[in-house]
């Protein structure tokens, strides 16, 4: 009898379900495709701050210090090189090697150019070389690391002799992509023009193979640039790992704050010493925790409003039924009976809604994010149980304080039609 | 009969006693309204909020002389006349000096707002104005004593100095203040580093404005900052556009719902009204006169609720409130009110098909 009772108020009153299951599901869309895009948002913003390059700088535990003025380099801290290349992939071998988005050697010296006296600097690097690791390849290099740096025509290939000029040094010396230049008296092809708003501009970018045969250094390098994913620095960020051991040491190597990633990175390449770069480290950080934050309570402030239009819309369709209610005491229904049936209605609507919302909202997430982003944002499988655990609230809320209301009114005033 | 609308004290009696069914309208139109305020106050203070964050990054801009050597005496202050009162301008000079131990480093001269400049920069202890990057610090094994620095034969006691921590090449140099390192080397600034706020169209203009200006001078870009902030201010008020859109429309079906409901729990008084003699047209009328006044008074509460949601959004998102901006009440009000009126449309159609006399046979 009840389920024929449930059944039949469906079968009956489509028109009614229809409009309940529509307001449902927008509503639950709008929540899921905010919170999906609140989720996501994260690393949509770490993609756009990923041009600010870097935030980690690993260089030699050395005495020697660099002479740099204005961007020229009058000696170089380790003049040849005094960290392994081969120690690169340990970098990977990191707790937080899935922190690590990128990493890019440097061997820098000066370099005769064009067959003559006249020495410019010398940038040996890797452009996007593919290291072996546990998991398989991991693509290192200037294209991941410093992804604001733009090339006209192509980076050079990392097992190859070509080139590539920075922008002033090519406007200075009048070379192109597509030109053969004389590099320590070796002929190489220039396959791109280098813009990076540094001093870089007015060096050339070698392999950092080459690099290494030009600067009679095999195997070293002088510096390496990591990127990584970092949280927020705090207080217990800044501790010294020298003073803290235990639980203490434990809780600190486990929180992916720069200091931490580095410290672990400087265990892993023998002979260096790592730390933030802190203008881009301090920035990034505190951007993503500040727009990540502000777009999670836009969401709430959706899923609020959501939940809202959802349980109003729920109590206007349980108040239309006043008379139905009526009709039912009047028939000797108890409380607990109307109850059950509502309820009964309400949970059916609310798993169909929350299903619909969920498929509707992720749909709009991605749709959102193409549009503002140009990638999509992943699907969060666990917002489902979310969109019916909420859709089942708001039915709840906005049903069950309808049909007390109604339940408290004198059936036979309700069937008279003098109720207000 | 007179096709008069209805007076008003009929259309604030029929709000008054039908509060119940009034709420759930304004309370839709209420929220709809301090959202689309929040959100507004929110996007209009957005840039500024993002350029704070950027500040931390540092100078956006470098100039030099074209022949690389020292800037003019007056250079500083030519470009101190021609940037604006958010922007930032600071000179520079640097000399390599000698320690004790034979050891050669970079010492260099900036003015005083160095600091505000790189505000990333960690410094620990010290006087202001004289810093010893870490790696300088650890290269010339200091200890916090008095170190004497050579220069073209010409000495300086460095005492009281600072640790500099930056991640960059400023931890391989010492920092003194200009006026000391002038009197000491007599070397001429060679570098201006500024900070330019605005999006990357204005920072690119305010370029070629020192440019023309100054032709004996290079002005050159440093990083992608500008571009990067343009970048995340435009995806994050996308972002702010689309969910206002979103909770708009959800909220406004809302309204409209609760208004239907509003029509059809008084269609008995709407037959009375028409069975006395009133017109479909005047009926419609009052439904829009209460409409328009509770969307009124859901648009001020809404812009007062709106201003304290996006100020608690700003401390709570950056650490700082959003001020409030008046203007956006300029087309919240209307806006509210039209989408009051919008929600009518599928209760105005409802209206049209009460057939007074079968409503008040009781069919």
């Amino acid at each position: 009898m009840f389920f024929r009772l449930i059944a039949q108020s469906f079968l009956r009153q489509k028109r009614r379900k229809l409009f309940a299951l529509v307001s449902l599901a927008l509503g639950m869309s709008v929540a899921t495709g905010m919170l999906t895009i609140a989720a996501g948002a994260g690393d949509k913003v770490h993609a756009q701050l990923a041009t600010l390059g870097p935030n980690i700088l690993v260089t030699p535990v050395e005495d020697s210090l660099t002479l740099e003025v204005g961007g020229v380099r009058i000696k170089p801290a380790a003049e040849n090189g005094g960290l392994r290349e081969s120690e690169l992939p340990n970098i990977k071998k990191t707790f937080w090697s899935h922190n690590i988005l990128g990493f890019t050697p440097v061997l820098e010296g000066p370099v005769r150019i064009g067959g003559s006296a006249t020495q410019v600097g010398l940038y040996g690097t890797y452009f996007a070389k593919n290291i072996p690791t546990e998991s398989g390849g991991f693509n290192a290099g200037l294209v991941q690391t410093f992804p604001g740096w733009k090339v006209e025509g192509v980076w050079p290939k990392d097992d190859s002799h070509d080139v590539a000029l920075g922008s002033r040094l090519a406007a200075r010396l009048k070379f192109r992509a597509g030109d053969l230049i004389y590099l320590a008296d070796k002929e190489t092809r220039v396959t791109g023009i280098v813009t990076t708003n540094g001093p870089e501009d007015d060096t050339v970018f070698a392999p950092l193979a080459l690099a290494q045969q030009i600067l009679n250094s095999p195997g070293a390098m002088q510096k390496v640039y990591v990127r990584a994913l970092i949280k927020p620095e705090d207080d217990f960020a800044r501790r010294d790992p020298a003073s803290m051991s235990g639980p203490v040491l434990e809780r600190w190597m486990c929180s992916p704050y720069a200091n931490t990633i580095a410290y672990q990175v400087a265990q892993a390449i023998s002979g260096s010493r790592a730390e933030q770069i802190r203008a881009a480290a301090q920035s990034e950080s505190a951007l993503l925790d500040r727009v990540g934050g502000l777009m999670l309570l836009v969401a709430l402030a959706a899923l609020a409003a959501a939940a809202f239009s959802v349980a109003s819309a729920m109590r206007a369709l349980v108040l239309e039924r006043t008379r139905e209610i009526g009709l039912m005491r009047s028939l000797g229904a108890g409380p607990v009976v109307i109850v059950s049936v509502f309820a009964a209605e309400g949970i059916v609507m609310a798993l169909l809604g929350g299903a619909l919302g969920f498929a509707i909202g992720s749909y709009m997430a991605l749709r959102m994010s193409l549009t503002v982003f140009a990638s999509p944002v992943p699907l969060q499988p666990m917002f489902a149980p979310i969109s019916l655990a909420l859709a089942l609230l708001v039915v709840a809320l906005g049903s069950l304080g309808a049909v007390r209301s109604a339940m408290v009114l004198d059936p036979t005033v309700v069937l008279r039609g003098d109720a207000a | 009969m007179s096709r008069r609308p209805f007076p008003r004290k009929i259309v604030f009696g029929a709000l008054l006693r039908g509060r119940s069914r009034v709420i759930p309208v304004f309370a839709a139109l209420s929220l709809a309204a301090a959202l689309s305020t929040a959100l507004f106050n929110l996007y209009a203070d957005l840039d500024a909020k993002l350029h704070r964050e950027f500040r931390v990054f540092g100078p956006n801009l470098s100039l030099v002389a074209k022949n690389g050597g020292a800037l003019r005496a007056d250079t500083q202050q030519r470009v101190s006349a021609l940037l604006g009162p958010e922007d930032l301008a600071v000179s520079s000079a640097f000399a390599v000096a000698l320690a004790p131990d034979g050891t050669r480093v970079v010492v260099a001269g900036a003015a005083p707002r160095l600091l505000e400049l790189n505000p990333s920069w960690k410094v620990e202890g010290g006087t202001p104005g004289v810093l010893v990057g870490h790696k300088a610090w650890d290269a010339l094994h200091l200890n916090g004593g008095d170190i004497r620095l050579v220069f073209r034969g010409r000495e300086f006691v460095l005492s009281g100095y600072g640790r500099l921590t930056t991640g960059g090449p400023e931890d391989e140099r010492i920092y003194l203040s200009l006026a000391s390192f002038r009197e000491w080397t007599s070397e001429p600034v060679s570098v201006i580093d500024m900070r330019i706020s605005g999006k990357a169209g204005q920072v690119a203009a305010q370029m070629a404005k020192l440019q023309a200006a100054m032709p004996a001078v290079q002005i050159t870009p440093l990083r992608q900052v500008t571009e990067t902030q343009t970048a995340v201010f435009e995806k994050s008020s996308a972002m702010l556009g689309w969910a206002s859109a979103m909770i708009v429309t959800v909220l406004l079906l809302c309204a409209g719902a609760a208004l239907s409901s509003s029509v059809l729990d008084r269609r008995r008084d709407f037959a009375v009204m028409r069975a006395l003699g009133a017109s479909l047209s005047q009926v419609r009328l009052l439904l829009m006169r209460e409409t328009i006044f509770v969307s009124a008074l859901a648009a001020v509460t809404g812009f007062i609720l709106g201003c304290l949601l996006a100020a608690w959004i700003g401390e709570a998102s950056f650490g700082t409130s959003v001020r409030p901006r008046l203007i956006a009440l300029q087309w919240i009000f209307p806006a509210t009110i039209l989408a009051g009126m919008l929600s009518t449309l599928w209760p105005q159609m409802l209206l049209a098909r009460i057939q007074p006399a079968v409503l008040l046979k009781g069919e």
